[in-house]
This record gives structure tokens, sequence and C-alpha cells, in this order.
């Protein structure tokens, strides 16, 4: 009897190394507790000066946190700022104010008599209209290096526009200037920044969105929803004439082939399949920690409310357009992600609610924060389309026996561009994927895809790739890449 | 046929007893009530091209196995929808007893329906409590609903439960706990009976499996007090954890046609408990109840408990930005202390209305999606609809309404060229927000062409009535011919200085003389505004707050 357990011992030691990495291995979520009454139903996260975090309220507060990244060891504490605002869901702090992005305006607060509550409210901007349906949110970004902030408004309800640049894209000056500068949002869910700079928005699908997605706001830029595009008359000319209307007649068309008709349709960056990731895509924050977040430096991190998750997006430019790869990330938070805020020192921090839409996450709010443990998850790092398929990237070295045509599985496909409310998927191809070629270090391979099918969605399962080192499979084998151009 | 009578008789009286001759005979004799309609053979009786009455003989009501749902009928009626038949039924709930309900029962059964259903006078004196609620006639879609539900199998099967014991604050790990007791219900719906012995600090873990017809979109509906979850599959679907009142959770999921499995996770804390779940599925499958409650819970869920929103400090004042009823979306709401409370518009940039007591209750903001604050108190009276300044070169010139534009607007769903009217900001306006002093009362601030006007309120006692007195400030040289309008409302008849604004209140205005002048249908009262006026107008209610 002693000799076969002691054979054993070295398998059954060996299968406890064994056990699949999961994500908390690599990135753990801490729950920073809100104060006593308060619900923190988060919809915009701002890094003040002094490492404090701010973080408004659906309810209309602003709280300043202290010891936010160093929670529980050292306690958190927050303070109220300011209260009973209106739906705020943009935070932005420049020269000594606090900028809110409220449903109605954009506010700047101060506190001048030193008490830690604000006194002073001015009012920025409110250069939009409200007609007083719920539908009617603004969310706002941080400043970009111009001083604008950037606010994209929600329509009236689901399918009109019935108060003054309701589905516009508007950017305020920091002393007041109000520059339209997109038209064709349905439902925004937040609104960022990427690595360099530009600027990005997350619309839900439903009417003119076959799937929620990621798009580019491109000062100019039609973004596919005709309905607010009424409001051109009042722009003067800010960004040009109307552009022509996408088909309303039954059965739609498809945004590859409504590009051609109408120059300024930008199509969705990242297409988000619809219930496949999510169902409701929030707050936008790239990775600028240059490699203290992890090995995600440039890319950009989304949230996700229904699901309670955040995913990852790889973006490159090919002809002049966005376009790219979404990724999972990380799930398992409290409530439905709404604001997402990376500090420089690789905090991620979210807060949301799953108020009047529900989230996975089963808690009314949270106030989460995100920290790398060092570790470095294998993960396909970038997925870059070529003239004949993919370069996958990834973050360890992958095991090269493993790099064989039946590891991968790709399906593709698009959605109807129509009036009617959201689209299943259409339109599907199924590609053959071979591997092309491995690089040296194991560190990127090139896939043969046949055929390439311009404006799908190419969504690919690396299922059989195994790490180098240790021998499991990627983390998240899963990626979702939106060819809106095929490079030469 | 001779021979085949003997034999009929004796079918027909082989089971009867004495007992059920009686209960027939009272049904018969019941059933006189229904004849003027239904006709002495249940066949119904003909009015013209159209019946009174439908045939009972048709009636899949007559040929179920529920006699809960004709009681139903019997007791509550059904009302007359359209001309398919000439009469409504009448509710005879306070015609017939619980006797002769059942005798009429089971003597309708056996007439037209072939096959006799039984019920007791006490299971009818409990459906008669049961039903005691509705307060109308019945509608043959809620019929045809109760009776597909009654006779569709149950949607969950192998339901099973186990009740842990415990105090949590949200849901906890029940696989790592010990279940106090497990047990089965055999009729397919989620109920807290196991339970019914508990208190409070309980958790019950629901189990079930359940078969898709059709692969499509289907919307569970979770609703619960304290917390919940429901897995599908081994995957959260929906979580609405937490302690919390009743509350709904909706999602949609695409489910494939098949077999899935269903867990139900569920914490009570204390105080009031529900949990009810629904799904909706595509096309025929409608919504189908997977839980014994059904719409109490969903109407618990969607009546909030009140949040009055009351001050931080003694003293100060509340400024609360939300939809506001009888004002424009840029409303805000003042609630200073002595209960005197305002919606300053920071659309029209003007005074809407002023009221007293409570201040506001936040909870139709603060729930669901958000349909704006419910301003609480009374005494509500309107100051203004309109923008607070104009230049009148000539007294002829109307006050201009509330700017608006008219623009086309097209519609995905209607008609794509109809005009409709929005709201466009007055060009002469900006709003420039407000300071709040030591004790949070705002100073509102805006610009009117090249002036900056500045508007203050201050609750102030006079004779034992808390009155507002508000000082309206003009920075810069105004345009000639600059008039302030101080009440565009009520008789405006003045006595002592005091103007009649209506609904008990008046108003004084000290700083500029005022004049009045006819409106439309009613009076206007301005005020000429030169280079440093400053106003003051003092709003008095007539008497005191009643408690």
């Amino acid at each position: 009897m002693k000799r076969p357990l002691l054979f054993l011992l070295p398998l059954f030691a060996s299968s406890l190394l064994a056990e699949a990495p999961k994500e908390s291995d690599y990135y753990t979520i801490t729950n920073l507790p809100a104060p006593e009454g308060a619900s923190i139903e988060g919809g915009a996260i701002e890094l003040l000066p002094d490492g404090k975090v701010a973080v408004c309220t659906r309810r209309g507060q602003v709280w300043i946190i202290e010891n936010a990244a160093g929670h529980p060891d050292k306690p958190a504490k927050w303070t109220l700022f300011a209260e009973y605002l209106h739906e705020p869901l943009g935070l932005a702090w420049r020269d000594g104010w606090l900028y809110v992005v409220q449903r109605p305006e954009v506010t700047r607060l101060k506190d001048e008599d030193g008490d830690g509550r604000a006194d002073l409210f001015e009012t920025v901007s409110d250069g939009w209209g409200i007609k007083g349906d719920y539908h009617e949110y603004t969310f706002g970004s941080q400043f970009d290096k111009e001083g604008n902030l950037w606010c994209v408004l929600c329509l009236t309800g689901s399918f009109t526009a019935e108060a003054l640049y309701r589905g516009w894209v508007l950017r305020v000056s920091h002393d007041g200037k109000l520059i339209p500068t997109a038209s064709g949002v349905r439902s925004p869910g937040g609104i960022g920044f990427n690595a360099v700079g530009d600027v990005f928005y997350t619309d839900n699908q439903g009417a003119w969105n076959g799937s929620s997605s990621l798009k580019w706001v491109k000062p100019g830029s039609f973004q596919g929803n005709p309905n607010g595009n009424i409001f051109f008359e009042f722009a003067n000319g800010a960004i040009g004439e109307r552009p022509k209307d996408p088909p309303y007649a039954e059965g739609g068309s498809r945004m590859v082939k409504e590009r051609e008709n109408i120059a300024e349709l930008v199509p969705p960056a990242v297409i988000l399949p619809h219930q496949k990731v999510g169902n409701s895509p929030t707050g936008i924050v790239p990775d600028l920690t240059k490699g203290k977040f992890g090995p995600f430096a440039g890319q950009v991190f989304v949230g996700e409310q229904t699901h309670s998750k955040i995913h990852r997006v790889f973006l490159e430019k090919v002809n002049g357009l966005y376009q790219g790869a979404m990724f999972p990330f990380l799930e398992g938070f409290k409530s439905g992600n709404i604001g997402l805020r990376l500090s420089d020192d690789g905090q991620l921090y979210t807060s949301g609610s799953d108020r009047g839409w529900g989230a996975r996450g089963g808690m009314p709010y949270n106030f989460e924060r995100v920290d790398w443990t060092g570790k470095v998850p294998f993960e396909i790092h970038e997925m870059r389309a070529l003239s004949d398929g993919f370069e996958l990237t990834f973050t360890q070295p992958i095991d090269k026996s493993s790099a064989v045509d039946s590891a991968f599985k790709m399906e593709a496909y698009t959605y109807i561009y129509q009036k009617a409310y959201g689209s299943p998927e259409v339109d599907q191809v199924k590609p053959k994927v071979t591997v092309a070629s491995v690089a040296e270090d194991g560190k990127s391979l090139k896939l043969k895809v046949e055929p390439l099918t311009k404006g799908h969605v190419h969504e690919l399962h690396a299922d059989g790739i195994k790490a180098a080192e240790g021998g499991f499979g990627l983390l998240h084998p899963q990626a979702y890449y939106t060819l809106n151009e095929i490079p030469e | 046929m001779k021979r085949l009578l003997p034999c009929f008789a004796l079918l027909l009286s082989a089971p009867a007893t004495a007992q059920d001759d009686k209960i027939l005979e009272l049904g018969r004799l019941t059933y006189q009530t229904c004849v003027a309609c239904h006709g002495p053979d249940g066949k119904g009786v003909r009015a013209g091209d159209l019946m009174m009455a439908p045939s009972l003989h048709e009636s899949a009501f007559i040929k179920s196995d529920h006699p809960e749902l004709l009681t139903a009928i019997i007791l509550k009626g059904i009302a007359k929808q359209d001309n398919k038949f000439v009469q409504a039924m009448l509710p005879l709930e306070a015609i017939l007893n619980d006797e002769q309900i059942a005798a009429l029962i089971a003597y309708s059964t056996q007439e037209f329906g072939g096959t006799r259903r039984n019920a007791k006078p006490g299971e009818v004196s409990k459906w008669r409590k049961e039903f005691a609620g509705r307060t109308s006639p019945w509608k043959r879609s809620d019929l045809e609903e109760m009776l597909a539900e009654a006779t569709t199998p149950p949607f969950l099967s192998k339901l099973r439960y186990s009740l842990y014991e415990g105090k949590w604050e949200e849901l906890p790990d029940f696989s790592s706990l010990q279940p106090a007791k497990t047990g089965t219900l055999d009729d397919g719906h989620l109920s807290l009976e196991p339970a019914k012995d508990r208190k409070g600090h309980f958790g019950l873990v629901f189990d079930a499996e359940f078969t898709i017809p059709e692969t499509g979109d289907y919307v569970f509906s979770l609703t619960s007090d304290d917390g919940s979850a429901l897995i599908i599959d081994g995957e959260t679907i929906i979580g609405n954890d937490g302690i919390h009142p009743a509350k709904t959770v909706n999602m949609k999921e695409t489910l494939q046609a098949g077999l899935h499995t269903m867990q139900v996770q569920y914490f009570e804390a204390g105080g009031n408990r529900t949990l009810a779940l629904s799904v909706k599925g595509p096309g025929k499958f409608g919504t189908r109840w997977l839980s014994v409650e059904k719409d109490e819970a969903r109407k618990a869920a969607q009546s909030f408990d009140p949040i009055p929103l009351t001050a931080r400090n003694p003293g100060e004042a509340i400024v609360h930005r939300a939809f506001l009823p009888d004002a424009k979306p840029r409303a805000i709401g003042v609630g200073y202390p002595g209960a005197v409370n305002l919606v300053w518009d920071a659309d029209v940039l003007n005074l809407a209305y002023v009221y007293r007591g409570e201040f506001m209750d936040a909870a139709p903001h603060w729930n669901g999606r958000g349909s704006g604050s419910t301003p609480l108190g009374k005494d509500r009276v309107k100051i203004a609809h309109g923008m607070p300044f104009q230049i009148l070169e000539s007294l002829d010139e109307p006050w201009e309404p509330y700017s608006e534009a008219k623009i086309k607007y097209e519609r995905d769903n209607a008609d794509p060229q109809k005009e409709i009217t929005i709201n466009v900001r007055h060009p002469d306006y900006q709003f420039r927000g407000y300071r709040l002093d030591a004790k949070r009362f705002p100073t509102f601030r805006y610009d009117y062409r090249e002036l900056v006007i500045t508007d203050t309120f201050t609750p102030v006692e006079i004779d034992g009535i808390t009155s507002l007195v508000r000082t309206v400030k003009v920075e810069g040289d105004p345009d000639e011919h600059t008039y302030f309008r101080v009440a565009e409302t009520g008789p405006q008849t003045v006595a002592d200085g005091w103007i009649d604004v209506g609904g008990n209140l008046k108003v004084k205005v000290e700083g500029a003389e005022t004049l009045s002048r006819k409106s439309g249908n009613g009076n206007e009262t301005l005020v000429p505004v030169a280079s440093g006026t400053t106003l003051t107008l003092t709003y008095r209610w007539n008497a005191p707050l009643q408690p």
C-alpha cells in the first residue's frame, strides 16, 4: 500500500499545480464599501491632483475619496462634496474646478469657504435641449488637449430626438464655448479617449444599431442614427451639411454598403457583439500606465453594465478608419459598471448601478478597484488585420507546436443597418483559417483567413493555443475583430 | 330504443346519491338566473342577428376541470367588450351564496359540458375571498389567460428547494452551507411557503429544469425583497442582490430550444418578503408565472418607499435638481428652513412656483429609470410661466411666451414629415449657475442681454407666517423700456400694497413703482428697470400653514 501511494504523490502535486489559471490570478477586484446611508451609483470617476479620487453618482452626489488606492489596508475616507445634482455622468478636474456634466448642463464646482463642500456652481454651458425623458442622458469625457470636454447626448427616447442636439456629440470648452461635433448617436453609455487622444463613445444596440459598439467620434462624422439630424439647421454649419438619410425601407441595408452612399457615415470601430459579450457598454479608459497595469499599455478598457464586466479593446487605424478587436478582460463586479478611470499608477476604478436596467453583479451599486497582481496573463495581446488574414501577438511565448490550423476556429458576420430595433447576426461566413507563419520567439503568428469579409465581425476562437510555459490555454481564447477595412 | 332506455337511466342514476340529487336540483333552480341569456338548453338565446350570450356547450371553461375559474366568472361577471354578444354577464356575487354557486357548477358542467365537476361550498367560499380584490367584471382576455395558465403543465419541472438559516446582507455562497430543510414543490411554482414559520434570516435555493419550446429571446423578470439571483445553465442571468424593498430586474436572454437548468437563490433579512419570477417568450409562449406570487409582487415593486429630502444640518436649505412637475426640465427645487419651498426654473430663468410644508420626495427620481421627484407639501402657487425681463417700446406690446421653434420632425415609427415644436431657449438669456451661502441658500445668476441678474430668496417670518423675501438685483445699464414682470397669475387686486396673485398668496414689491395692465384673459403687474435697480418682492400666504 505504501508504494503505490508514494508513486501517486508526484502526480497529485503536479495536478495541483496544473489548476487552470483564472482572472483573479492576474487582476484582483477590491470593493470600497459606500459610506453609511449613501448609494454610490457611480456615473463617472475623476482623479484629483492630490491623489484623491472623485466619483459622481446617478443620485446626484459628488464624493471625494482619500486612500482609494490603499483600501482596505489604509481605509478609504469618503467626503460628500456636492449633492442633488441632476444625474451627473461626467466628471473632470481643471484649474481648481471640478467640472460636472449633468443632464441639463456642464457645471463647474468649487469650495470657496473651505468647509469641504462645494458652494459655487457655475454653469459653463447648457446649450442643448431636454424634453424631460429619462433617456436624455448626457455623458462627459475628461478634458482633451485643447481644453474641451466631449459630451454625448442620448436621444429623447429609444427612437426620437425631440430637443436640441439630442443624438449629437458636442464639445464644451473649459470657458463655455459649445462646438457641435458629430451626429448620429442613439443611446450612449460613456465617452473617453484612446491612447493617442482620439475620442470614442459606446452606443447601445437598438434602432440603427444592430449591436452595441465602440464608436470613433471623428469630428464631422455621422454615427448612423439619423433621428438627430434634424438639428443641422441649428448648428450654423459647424459640421457642414446634413448627411443623406440611410434607407428607411423595411429590411434595411448594411453599414458597409451605406458608407459608400453617405460620405459622413463612420462605422463602429469595434462591435461588441450583442448578448455574446454584453448588453450595455459604458465608460472608456485608455491604458496610459506604461505597464503599471499589466501588459496592455496603449489599449483601451470598456465597461459593461449588464454583464458587470470590463472588456479590453485593441485599436488600429486602417485606410483612415479605426477598427480592431475586443477581448474579454475581467468579470465578477458587484453591480453594473458605468464610470471607469485608470490612474497612472495602475489602479483601475469602476463604479455603477443596476437601476432601471439590471446587472448580473446583483448589488444596486458598486465602487470597486482593480489591481494588477504583477503576474502576466497568457492572452492574445493584439490582433491586427493583414491583407490576407490577421496577425496575433501574445503576452507570453506560445508553445509553437500548438500553433496548428485546428487550434483556431473563426466565423464572420455582420448586422442589418436598419430603423428597426437591433438585428440578428446575418450574412454568416465560415472562413478557412490556416497558420501562415509563427515568429521565432513564439510571441506572434500570422493567420491566413479565406475569405476576409469587409465590414464583418471576425470572431476568433483560439482554443488550441498553449503557452510555452505551463502548457495552459489562453485565459480568454476569444477575440472579436471588426474589419471595416482590409489593409493593402 | 326501449332496451336502451333502462340502461341510460341506470347510467345516470347509478353514481347518484340522494345528496347529489339535491345539489343538482339546487343547481337547476339556480340556473334559472341564467336562462334569459344562455337559454334553458344552455345554447344561448338569439337576439336578431346576434346572441344574447354564448352557448355553454362550446365553453372551454365549462369543459375544463377548473371550478375555481367558473366561480370567478359567476362572481364577477364578464364585461361587454364588443358587439359579439348583446349582454354583458352580470356579476352574481351579491345574489348567489356559496351553496348555490357550487350547485350551479355541478349542474351546468353535467348538463352542458358532459362531465360533472364538483366544487364544495367551502371551496367556493375560499375562492370568493381570493377574488375579493377584483372590483370589475373580467375581460375575456383575462379569463383566457387564466384558463391557459391553469391548463398548461407547469413550466418548471423537478422543482426542489433547500432552506438555509443565516443572517446575511447579500446572497451567501449557499454551496458551502448546510440546508436546514429540503423538499420538492410539485406544482412547479417557486414559493416562500417552506419558510412560512421563519420570522426572517433565512435563505432559499430553488433548483429546477425547464424546456424551451423554440429558440428565441426570453425575458425573465425577477422580483424580490430582499436579495435574489437567477442562474440558468450555471450562468448568473439576473442579480437582484442586497437588502431592499420589492425590486424587479428584467433580463432578456437568447435561449436554445431544449432542456435547461434553473437555480433561483433568495434570502430574506427581515420585514416584508416577496419572491416572484415570470418569463415572457416569443409568439404564443406569452407570459408564464414561475412563482406562486404574481402581480402583487409586481405592484409592490412599482410603488416605492418615499425618500423625503431633509437638510443635512438644521437651518440649511436643500437645492435639488431633477425633473419636477409644472416646470421645464431644468427645474431646481429649493427647500428652506421654516417649511417654505420653491421651484426655480433654469430654462425660464424665473421663479416657477412656491409651496409650503414638506419639501420633496425623491423616490420616483431615485428608483427605476427615474421619472423625476415629487414636491410634497401644499399651498402650491404658480408664479411665472414666462421670462422675467422684456423691453416694451409700448405698453401695448405683449409679453413674449417661452421661446419656441418649430421644426420638421422625422420619426422612425410615425409620419416622417410631422411638424413638432421644440423649445429653444431665448437668445437674450443665459443661465450662469448659483452660489450657496453659509446656510446653503442659493443665489441664482443669469445674464439678460448686457445685464447680470441675481435672484435670491430668504425665508422670513411676518406676523407668524413664514414668507419668502426675494431680491432681484440688476447689474449694468438696462436698455430703455426694460421691464420686470412681478405677477402674471391671479386677480392681482391690490390692498395695502399687497398684490393678490391667487392661491391665498400675495406679493409686495419694493424698489420700483408697479404698473398693471391687461394681458390676454388676465392681468400683469410690471415694474420698470433702471440702472442699479434692486427689487425686493415679499411672497406671503394669507394664513399660517395648517398641519
